[in-house]
């Protein structure tokens, strides 16, 4: 693969900052370039990854030339400025504006939760007056009510605007705005309403004062009493800190940085993390924890015990396993050295033992082009952020509800025109069909068909008389460039994944030349750590399990020998084998995805035809209690380890608390039964365990498209035409009433039909994790339908209107959400009677 | 020698016209200075609002950190305090405490203040930590003979 | 094959069908429709007399807007009204110049009279006071507004006279469709 080409780095130039003269890259922001190299700057309204608003006043600099001071933050360095920094009338300047800022403000601080991390705070002590020399009386708005996780205080604004633009300018809508005029300016959004946006909780953080504050936060504690653990959650990509005291979870942020002499919140953090990770995360403080080991007592009764009896429980049960009778399934929560643990344990320790973590799959082909596209991943975001991918193409990637973090991440890459993004999907929202060009809507099952020509389109050649009849915008624009992404979405079917899909794209992408990258985006966390860590069937931490090389090295680093196996079945055949009695030992390893399955039955067959299940876990479910061994686990900052984000990036996983109760670290679980199973060698850390897992991966990138063989005539569907249909730009709206609206009491049958019902099903959903959230409610409202305005007008629905599906009393939010949990076909991609978007 | 023998006499003569400094303690009290720093008490309003807003700046700069403090959210139609937040739990371990008064100087309601108690004896260490209660309303006599005293097992 | 049920749609305030005509010829005339909004939103109020939150949503419909970018464009000019307001409006100009030449006396003037104060209506829905920013006209001090016309160098008697006219419906009202109190 030829390395990409990446913008080179911009030319230095000389600056006189306070009479020493310093290199700064050219065209760079003032502000952030003097930011950078060290000088301190006050300033609120300026922040990095939003536009200039210069409205705060507070960065402002003495320049040479100038017959009165500038902002900063809305200069460009240029060589041969001359700037001070430290000059009187800079002084004087700051503590001019600091007067007017607080004229308004209210003298709260004891009581505002900002108080601690507050830059009027700050600056105040830097260049506040002590005494105020107003005599008027304070501007005074009445507190509405917002939204379900923000709490507003608008006396406390100063009109930095920064909430403004980050709604409008990085999540998404322009839901917040300035309303009023001059010195009856306030801000908020139409009719008071909520900050509908799946990243809204940021904007409390780049809030440099205390207008806008964390709801569930509110009060709770005071933010230097809480110890701040920089971490990764189990559910979401990205890096977080994570705030506690006594074991209890106050609040999850973007990660802190060390800033003036103290660990804060950066006000100009660069990191934005999703509603998900920062309020769905609060399952942490949930009581219903397992806190100590648990083993079956008859009767499907379970008695509570010695971490010492359940691990000698488990590790027996394990060594009687005969071959092959030993079944690991690995959450897709579970961290690299965790994988890599119970790889060894699977291969190393039990005799043939099975191991695969692709639960999430419904079907075996599903699971196993899911793994392929993982293997498949060499697309990098980062390089995306600098702009090397002249152009993105996402396929069937329903990112905002699978990976809202990574959508972000391509959004703003589309915004800041670093790429040129264009879609092919069954259902486009708003959140990138404003960025996209030229989009295109297909029938799911067309998807891969419609990929599969393309790439035949482009192996005939770039030039636009070989562009499909249908599709030539879209050929166009990836024949355009010779660098680019292709992201393909593994689970916009809920756990169905055409399997299709995968192939047509990989060829699509080698179609496109080696300056193509490729990106499997799922909302399995560690999915990526699954597949390099050794935790999917046909793979060892080293390489392929067909690989003599890799069984080789591999058995080196587990210490024990390892042997080819005949066949690598994935989590869904494991699963069947279960049910049909084949395994003696069941190893359930954080199975989340399994809780709220949609083969339950399947699951109940298999957890009763075992003789022995074990269960890693952190909440109880229906699941342990099946369990013949309980084995209670640790949170995402109680818990040593690394998680790999989907485009690769390592996450540490920081230990900042002791687990509840007698929980354990999982990987102590993990080495302890290895320990106990044979006299094998011994990690004494997860630091020691990351170690094994970097001599295994010995290179810098973890895999390659070249790794994937293909295998066309099984897998290619034979087409010979494109099946494109251009539409016209897609604006799909909500149909159903917003949350506690009733449904209508008398509703008329409509001459409706002919529309199939996709499951859209979100990331976290109602599953074991997120629904013990005390937040859950606010960041996952009601299941509703979503139409095209097309198929709408037809059946003469408006927005809020209230529909039922045929068969059934039950309207529509409670039915959506019931199938969504309930069986799904195998091998289905939707289901038959379902419905939506347009036949 | 007689001469030494009278002038220490005089001495002993002298006290015994003397007006009495020893007190017969539990009967009798010793009158404390206005700045005598005893046992803590919270302030109230007037209007029986507590000053008390739990901002925790006491907790903060306690030196031996023997102040614990939740806050919470006022519930305007039936408030605790005067402002949005109030301190739903406030404890202050007596054991702990080193009586600097370092709280009574942070805090910006006034509310936590430094009274005259000072007989803090007690048979049990548990009862030595001491709640809000305790504090807004304290009892006449000693400390800890009160029933509402609870352990903070966060601490 | 799924039948679907469903609920009358819901009435929105019909903007787009009373000022249908207006609108298209607007569209030919700015680049984007984001630039519509102030004129959609007059023509909203020189029937209505006041923009409500109804039009509101709807000029955010017709604008590819969102609705917080529209109130935020209604709040910022103080000449949208965000409640009904009478047949006359009488802005009275609030900036320096006609305060030093007694703008104050003829706001207590017509509170006098009228018996009403700022932002209020007359029982009759006849007059609502309101205060303006410098209407340009500052040599000409004190300034009202009435509905569109400027009124200068105003005396009671001259106050007087405007209001007479008005009654007597000599002058051309604020709105012209029905007043959407609501």
């Amino acid at each position: 693969m030829t390395p990409l080409n990446v913008p080179p780095p911009p030319d230095n130039v000389t600056v006189t900052v306070n009479g020493a003269p310093m290199q700064l890259p050219k065209g760079k922001n003032l502000l952030q370039a003097l930011l950078d190299v060290g000088h301190y700057i006050p300033h609120y309204c300026y922040h990095p990854r939003l536009s200039v608003a210069g409205n705060c006043r507070l960065c402002l600099i003495e320049l040479e030339g100038r017959p009165k001071p500038e902002i900063a933050c809305n200069m460009v360095v240029a060589d041969g400025l001359k700037i001070r920094t430290d000059s009187e009338l800079v002084d004087s300047c700051r503590k001019g504006m600091m007067e007017f800022l607080l004229i308004n403000h209210p003298l709260d601080c004891p009581i505002c939760d900002r108080g601690g991390e507050c830059m009027l705070q700050r600056y105040s002590v830097e260049y506040g007056w002590g005494t105020a020399r107003t005599i008027d009386p304070r501007r005074r708005f009445h507190k509405p009510q917002f939204d379900p996780l923000i709490d507003i205080e608008r006396n406390r604004c100063i009109m930095c605007t920064r909430c403004v633009r980050f709604c409008d300018e990085i999540a998404g809508e322009h839901v917040m705005g300035v309303f009023g005029h001059g010195n009856r300016n306030y801000i908020g959004t139409y009719g008071n309403g909520p900050v509908s946006n799946p990243f809204s909780g940021n904007v409390i953080d780049i809030c440099p004062v205390g207008c806008l504050t964390s709801k569930p936060f509110r009060f709770k504690a005071r933010v230097w009493e809480l110890r701040q653990t920089n971490t990764t959650t189990r559910t979401c990509n990205g890096a977080v800190t994570a705030w506690t005291r006594a074991g209890k979870l106050y609040r999850v942020t973007p990660p802190t940085r060390r800033r003036h002499g103290a660990y804060t919140i950066d006000e100009d953090t660069d990191e934005f993390i999703s509603n998900e990770a920062r309020f769905g995360t609060h399952y942490a403080n949930h009581d219903d924890r397992l806190t100590t080991p648990m083993i079956a007592a008859g009767d499907g009764a379970q008695m509570t015990t010695s971490w010492k009896s359940a691990l000698e429980a488990a590790a027996r049960a394990l060594r009687n396993a005969g071959r092959g009778e030993a079944c690991f399934l690995a959450g897709e929560r579970s961290t690299n050295e965790e994988f890599y643990l119970l790889g060894r344990l699977a291969r190393g320790l039990c005799r043939a033992g099975h191991i695969d973590w692709r639960m999430r799959f419904t079907s075996e082909a599903a699971a196993r082009a899911a793994g392929d596209a993982l293997r498949a991943s060499d697309g990098d975001l980062d390089l995306l952020a600098r702009g090397a991918y002249g152009a993105t193409l996402m396929i069937h990637a329903d990112l905002l509800g699978t990976a809202p973090d990574i959508a972000l991440r391509i959004k703003e890459a589309a915004r800041a025109g670093k790429t040129r993004l264009a879609l092919l999907d069954a259902r486009v929202d708003e959140f990138f069909g404003r960025f996209a060009d030229p989009v295109y809507l297909e029938q799911p099952e067309a998807l891969a068909t419609a990929v599969n020509n393309l790439a035949a389109a482009l192996e005939h050649g770039r030039d636009e008389a070989h562009a499909p009849a249908d599709g030539a915008p879209l050929f166009n624009h990836l024949a355009q460039h010779e660098q680019g992404l292709i992201v393909l979405g593994l689970d916009a079917a809920g756990g169905a994944l055409n399997p299709a899909l995968v192939p047509a794209a990989l060829r699509l992408v080698q179609a496109l030349g080696a300056g193509w990258q490729f990106l499997a985006v799922t909302a399995a966390r560690n999915a990526r750590g699954a597949v390099a860590a050794g935790a999917q069937s046909d793979r060892l931490p080293t390489g392929p399990v067909t690989d003599p090389e890799a069984l080789r090295s591999t058995s080196e680093l587990y210490g024990a020998p390892l042997e080819a196996p005949e066949e690598t079945p994935a989590a869904p055949e494991l699963l069947r084998r279960a049910a049909a009695g084949q395994f003696k030992v069941l190893f359930l390893h954080r199975c989340d995805e399994l809780v709220h399955h949609p083969q339950r039955e399947l699951i109940e067959q298999a957890l009763a035809a075992t003789e022995t299940v074990i269960a890693v876990d952190i909440f109880p479910s229906w699941i342990t209690r099946h369990a013949d061994i309980v084995l209670p686990g640790s949170l995402f900052y109680e818990n040593d380890g690394t998680m790999t984000d989907i485009d690769g990036t390592l996450q540490r996983m920081s230990r900042g608390d002791r687990p509840r109760g007698d929980a354990q670290e999982e990987w102590r679980i993990l080495e302890s039964i290895a320990v106990l199973m044979s006299a094998a060698r011994r990690h004494k850390s997860a630091q020691s365990i990351f170690g094994d897992l970097l001599k295994a991966w010995n290179a810098p990138t973890l895999f390659r498209l070249d790794d994937l063989l293909l295998d066309p005539p099984s897998l290619l569907p034979q087409t010979n035409h494109v099946l494109l249909s251009r539409r016209t730009r897609p604006n799909f709206k909500l149909i159903l009433a917003e949350r506690g609206a009733q449904p209508p009491a008398q509703a008329a049958p409509a001459a409706g039909g002919g529309l199939r019902l996709l499951w859209n099903m979100h990331s976290q959903g109602p599953d074991h994790l997120g629904s013990r959230s005390s937040e859950f409610d606010a960041l996952h409202p009601q299941p509703r339908l979503e139409l095209n305005p097309a198929d709408a007008a037809a059946l003469g629905l408006a927005d809020g209107d209230w529909v039922r599906l045929a068969g059934g009393e039950v309207y529509l939010p409670v039915i959506q959400l019931e199938r969504a949990i309930g069986p799904l076909p195998d091998e289905a991609l939707y289901q038959e009677e379902a419905v939506e978007t347009p036949a | 020698m007689l001469v030494d023998l009278f002038k220490g006499f005089a001495v002993t003569f002298k006290h015994i016209f003397r007006p009495r400094v020893t007190l017969e303690y539990p009967e009798v009290k010793r009158p404390l200075p206005p700045y005598f720093r005893g046992r803590h008490r919270l302030q109230r309003y007037e209007n029986g609002l507590e000053r008390c807003v739990g901002c925790a700046l006491c907790a903060a700069v306690c030196p031996s950190e023997a102040i614990y403090l939740e806050a919470a959210e006022n519930d305007p139609a039936n408030p605790v305090s005067a402002g949005e937040r109030y301190a739903r739990v406030y404890q202050i371990h007596q054991l702990r405490c080193i009586w600097c008064g370092f709280c009574e100087e942070a805090c910006p309601e006034d509310a936590i203040v430094m009274g005259p108690d000072f007989e803090l004896a007690n048979y049990r260490r548990d009862q030595f930590i001491c709640d809000k209660q305790a504090m807004l309303d304290p009892p006449d006599k000693g400390f800890g003979k009160e029933p509402n005293l609870k352990v903070n097992t966060a601490l | 094959m799924p039948q679907i049920q469903i609920q009358e749609p819901v009435k929105t305030n019909g903007v787009r069908e009373r000022h249908g005509a207006a609108i298209a010829e607007l569209e030919r005339k700015y680049p984007t429709r984001r630039s519509l909004l102030l004129p959609v939103l007059w023509l909203i109020q020189e029937e209505d007399g006041w923009i409500s939150a109804e039009t509101m949503e709807e000029a955010a419909e017709i604008c590819e807007c969102t609705t917080a970018e529209v109130m935020e464009v209604v709040s910022f000019y103080q000449m949208y009204n965000r409640a009904p307001v009478g047949k006359y409006v009488l802005g009275i100009c609030g900036t320096l110049p006609c305060a030093l030449c007694a703008a104050d006396g003829l706001y207590e003037y017509l509170k006098e009279k009228l018996g009403i104060g700022w932002n209020e209506t007359t029982a009759d829905g006849l007059f609502t006071i309101q205060r303006r920013e410098c209407l340009g006209a500052c040599s000409e001090a004190p300034v009202m507004l009435v509905n569109q016309e400027t009124e200068t160098r105003l005396t009671r008697a001259k106050v007087d006279g405007i209001l007479e006219e008005c009654r007597q419906g000599k002058r051309k009202p604020y709105f012209t469709g029905r007043n959407n109190k609501q």
